[in-house]
């Protein structure tokens, strides 16, 4: 190789060096930005945002004045993993304001029943999923007969048979599940209501067909109301599961693909399936089987 | 000397004290200790096993020998009217008696608190365990239930053991046994008794060891019984054990005044049919013995007992007709559904057609036919499938006895008076 032919290799080496330094060092800040396992080990805690009202059986006060439940759970092995106490922040009135403490620096997350929805995941950035809450209707067993009898030939398609215009199916008012009943029974009258006592005593009498809410509320009413399932039937629907996740301040990178690593774990390992059966599908109040 | 002890042995085995020693101290065993010898359950499984081995052919055999015997003799269509008739107004008597009792009785009326939280967390156990049976099946058994009455294929309604299916096909190959040339037909309907009268041995063999048989079956019979249901539902149970008590009454009269004789005889005739029914809840197994207590017990023609009670075990159940009609003003009480005069005759109607539909699906699926009269009242069928599955265990054998002696009853009105001691097998109609 003559001397020319050198020089032009040293000049290609360098050039070539020089371009890896430049991507090496454009990529690095990013990284090098976010410290946030680092913060919250010097700081010695993790503080952790939950709504301010219990919602059993994802985070209620227990018997010995201890805050448990599936979240609670979670929160306590997270922090222990990353060797930190915990502290809980429980000033949001509602869970929105969940992403306003997480965002603002007044908590390092939020795990608190929360629905990992497209305007809030634009604000904070969530962890992968770690429970799915299923959707309810919860039917008037003699009503639905009734619907069985003008119409045996549909007795196996229970949502066919709701979607008549004759059937009033009850949701709270200002939840998704106005427009679940809208979009799942269309020809079916949707029925609001403010809240859950009145909504149930309606479906009791037969003033409506069913109701509509999650696996949370409704498995509470089968704890509370041991009778009640002569006279209603929960019947679960495919259609809307709502995915739960950790919320995290949107810069916190290293935190998010740490979290997301730990319950890969914890669900491999089988700790999350323990949680869960411990509070959500414990036998006692499971809706379904699995 | 070692013959007289057989004797001895064999006599004391067959006596009925020691067939009720055997139920109740298995039924007593099951009670207190829950069931924890799961031994003695399985044990319980190989007798009615072996039971029912022999029940198919012996089926077959019956129905087509007797058939032909009765081509033979040109006496055949007397019989099929009168036994259609006989059926019809039995199942009628049954629902009536149900729907009677269940509108004095009111078994699911001012139910406790209690009570109906157990029975709200038996339904929901169920429904969250995916126990339930969903109604769907029961609606496709019933058209399916008359397209498989016809067979495919013998052979394969032979080795599934299609109890209805077999029937049809042994009623064609009777009557045209009994329409094919004389003598050959003769031979060939000797051969069949022949082997008919194998399957009976073996039968009469497996009575020697029945006490045991019942102490198994009745240990697992009664630790699968839910004390909590029990209570919930005493109303309904203790109806049925009633209205059960006075059905088989009511048989053991028809029979006595149609055979004559003591009425204590005839009781002694039928009573290992009894002990068999109530004890292997399987109104198959006790065909056997209910085919030799009616012919050797009490004397009938043997032809119209080898026909008339095995068709009437497979396709006619006062019992079941009895506990659905029952069962249903259990829920409409449950439901707080007053029943108006129409819909009670509507209720028997359809527990009749509820019953026979019953006869050709096996357990669960059987229950589940009460769907034919729920839901055109409007009723939850999945509830009441629930609720009988839960009190089954209980309520079965009482309601198999009542089905075999049903059928025992309807036998001997059918073959009217009691042969004269003759020699077994003679052609003479004793008409």
């Amino acid at each position: 190789m003559s001397v020319r032919g050198l020089e032009r290799l040293g000049r290609a080496v360098l050039l070539l060096s020089g371009a890896c330094l430049l991507a090496l060092a454009l990529s690095l800040p990013v990284q090098a930005q976010s410290d946030a396992i680092a913060r919250i080990q010097a700081a010695g805690k993790l503080t952790v945002a939950v709504f301010f009202e219990d919602v059993v059986p994802f985070f209620y006060v227990g018997p010995d004045g201890k805050l448990i439940g599936v979240d609670p759970a979670i929160a306590e092995d997270i922090a222990e993993k990353l060797g930190v106490t915990l502290e809980y922040n429980r000033a949001a009135t509602t869970f929105d304001g969940l992403i306003d403490e997480v965002v603002e620096g007044r908590a390092d997350m939020a795990i608190s029943l929360l629905s990992d929805t497209l305007e809030r995941a634009a604000r904070a950035s969530f962890s992968q999923s770690y429970v799915s809450v299923r959707q309810f209707l919860l039917i008037n067993r003699l009503q639905l007969g009734r619907l069985v009898a003008a119409d045996p030939e549909r007795a196996n398609d229970i949502p066919a048979l709701l979607d008549s215009p004759q059937s009033r199916i009850g949701v709270i008012d200002g939840t998704s599940y106005v427009g679940f009943v809208a979009e799942d029974f269309p020809e079916a009258q949707s029925v609001a209501f403010d809240a859950w006592p009145e909504m149930l005593a309606a479906v009791k009498s037969g003033d409506l067909v069913a109701l509509m809410y999650d696996e949370i509320e409704i498995g509470n009413w089968r704890l509370a109301d041991s009778a009640g399932a002569v006279e209603l039937r929960p019947y679960h629907l495919a259609g809307h599961p709502d995915t739960i996740a950790i919320a995290m301040p949107p810069g916190d990178t290293d935190l998010k693909s740490w979290v997301d690593l730990y319950l890969t774990k914890a669900r491999s390992n089988g700790f999350l399936d323990g949680v869960l059966n411990e509070y959500l599908y414990s036998k006692d109040r499971a809706l379904i089987d699995g | 000397m070692v013959e007289v002890l057989k004797g001895r042995l064999g006599r004391l085995l067959l006596h009925p004290v020691a067939m009720f020693a055997g139920l109740i101290a298995g039924g007593v065993l099951g009670w207190l200790d829950k069931g924890q010898l799961p031994a003695i359950g399985t044990l319980g499984e190989i007798y009615i096993r072996l039971l029912q081995m022999c029940v198919i052919p012996l089926l077959f055999t019956a129905v087509a020998t007797s058939l032909s015997r009765l081509f033979l003799d040109g006496a055949a269509n007397r019989y099929f009217t009168r036994l259609v008739l006989l059926v019809i107004s039995g199942l009628a008597v049954a629902g009536a008696l149900g729907v009677a009792l269940g509108y004095w009785g009111q078994p699911g009326g001012e139910l406790q608190l209690a009570a109906r939280e157990i029975i709200g967390k038996v339904i929901f156990t169920a429904e969250a365990s995916g126990t339930a049976v969903d109604p769907e099946h029961a609606r496709g058994a019933f058209s399916d239930l008359v397209v498989g009455m016809f067979p495919e294929n013998i052979f394969g309604a032979l080795t599934t053991g299609n109890k209805i299916a077999i029937l049809m096909f042994a009623v064609l190959f009777g009557v045209a046994l009994g329409s094919i040339a004389r003598e050959k037909s003769e031979r060939a309907t000797a051969l069949l008794e022949a082997f008919y009268d194998t399957f009976i041995k073996i039968i009469e063999w497996l009575m020697y060891v029945l006490p045991f048989g019942l102490f198994c079956l009745a240990y697992s019979q009664v630790s699968a019984v839910g004390i909590d249901v029990l209570f919930a539902m005493t109303k309904l149970v203790v109806l049925v054990y009633a209205g059960a008590i006075v059905l088989i009454g009511f048989y053991s009269v028809l029979i006595w005044l149609r055979v004559g004789g003591s009425y204590l005889a005839t009781l002694g005739a039928m009573r290992e049919t009894v002990v068999v029914a109530f004890g292997t809840s399987s109104s198959y197994a006790s065909i056997p013995s209910a085919l030799r207590g009616l012919k050797e017990g009490l004397r009938l023609d043997r032809r119209v007992v080898d026909l008339a009670l095995p068709l009437g075990i497979t396709l006619n159940p006062p019992g079941s007709t009895f506990h659905f009609a029952l069962a249903t003003l259990f829920l409409a009480n449950l439901y707080g559904l007053a029943l108006d005069p129409g819909q009670m005759v509507f209720v028997l109607f359809g527990a009749m057609l509820a019953g026979v539909a019953a006869t050709g699906a096996p357990g669960v699926a059987a229950l589940s036919m009460i769907s034919i009269i729920l839901v055109p009242l409007g009723l939850p069928v999945e509830v009441a499938i629930i609720l009988l599955v839960a009190i089954d265990p209980i309520v079965d054998p009482i309601l198999t006895v009542v089905n075999v002696q049903g059928n025992a009853a309807t036998t001997a009105l059918l073959a009217g008076k009691p042969e004269p001691e003759v020699a077994p097998g003679a052609l003479a109609s004793s008409e």
